[in-house]
């Protein structure tokens, strides 16, 4: 996920939506959603699990935008296949899922006048992204 | 090409961020963002989130997927005007359940309910522009 927000950050890109097209990992660490049962929230997170690669890439895509820091962030949700074959997917954890050869080609729309920024949801009670206006006339693709 | 086969030409326009709130149906919050934001044609550029639980069609059966908390791995499909002119979405992908296991099909209309979020880039096709 570092190499997709330094490859945006290389064209001066802080905003996308970005489909996965294929690509493979040398480990994978994600988490899942559960109920939670505190009451503070409507689900929470699972895990983190990790897998041992190689693994392929087999789909998901991520939402790139702003932090609290104004700092770009990923949201990132994915699905891979294991050397046995089973297809596992959820939430990827920046900086554990190093990618194997031949690394990870995906496709990004970035709009130049809108995108999301990071800030505390007081109804889920989860820090997410929420739009910066809805409307780009000049998406860049 | 099958005599069935259909190429509508046209050019992507305006890219719009959404965000669908809890308890929102996933398909129907996206078409009343579109009608909101004016957009006759789109199509998924990007979207992930997480679902209460999820209902597909799949191979001919309904499927059900109980959470919540279901993350939203792949979220694809198009909007579309039906015979009265609103904005009629068919909406395709991928759900995992807290170990990970991974269910998908077409998400049934009205069934799909928002759990925490869903964070979402939408294109408007333009048809016969070029």
């Amino acid at each position: 996920m570092e190499g997709l927000l330094a490859a945006l950050s290389d064209h001066g890109l802080s905003q996308a939506g970005v489909v996965f097209l294929h690509g493979a990992f040398e480990a994978v660490t994600f988490m899942t959603g559960r109920p939670d049962n505190s009451g503070q929230r409507a689900a929470t997170h699972a895990g983190p699990w990790t897998l041992e690669g190689p693994l392929t890439l087999l789909g998901g895509g991520a939402i790139v935008g702003l932090g609290a820091d104004d700092r770009p962030v990923v949201h990132c949700h994915a699905l891979f296949a294991g050397p046995d074959g089973a297809v596992r997917g959820g939430h990827m954890l920046a900086g554990k899922c190093p990618l194997d050869e031949p690394g990870l080609v995906a496709l990004a729309c970035c709009p130049d006048e809108a995108g999301f920024k990071i800030a505390l949801d007081r109804e889920t009670n989860f820090p997410i992204f929420h739009p910066l206006g809805h409307l780009s006339g000049k998406a860049l693709r | 090409m099958t005599a069935d086969t259909r190429i509508e030409a046209g050019r992507l326009g305006r890219l719009c961020v959404v965000r669908l709130k809890p308890n929102q149906d996933l398909t129907e919050g996206v078409e009343a963002a579109c009608r909101d934001l004016g957009l006759a044609r789109a199509v998924i550029r990007a979207g992930i989130g997480s679902l209460n639980d999820a209902h597909f069609d799949s191979g001919g059966r309904q499927v059900s997927v109980t959470g919540p908390g279901l993350e939203i791995l792949t979220l694809s499909g198009e909007i579309a005007p039906d015979a009265a002119g609103r904005p009629k979405v068919v909406l395709t992908g991928a759900v995992c359940d807290a170990q990970g296991a991974v269910m998908g099909g077409r998400f049934r209309r009205g069934e799909n309910i928002i759990c925490i979020t869903l964070e979402l880039m939408l294109q408007e096709w333009l048809p016969g522009e070029t």
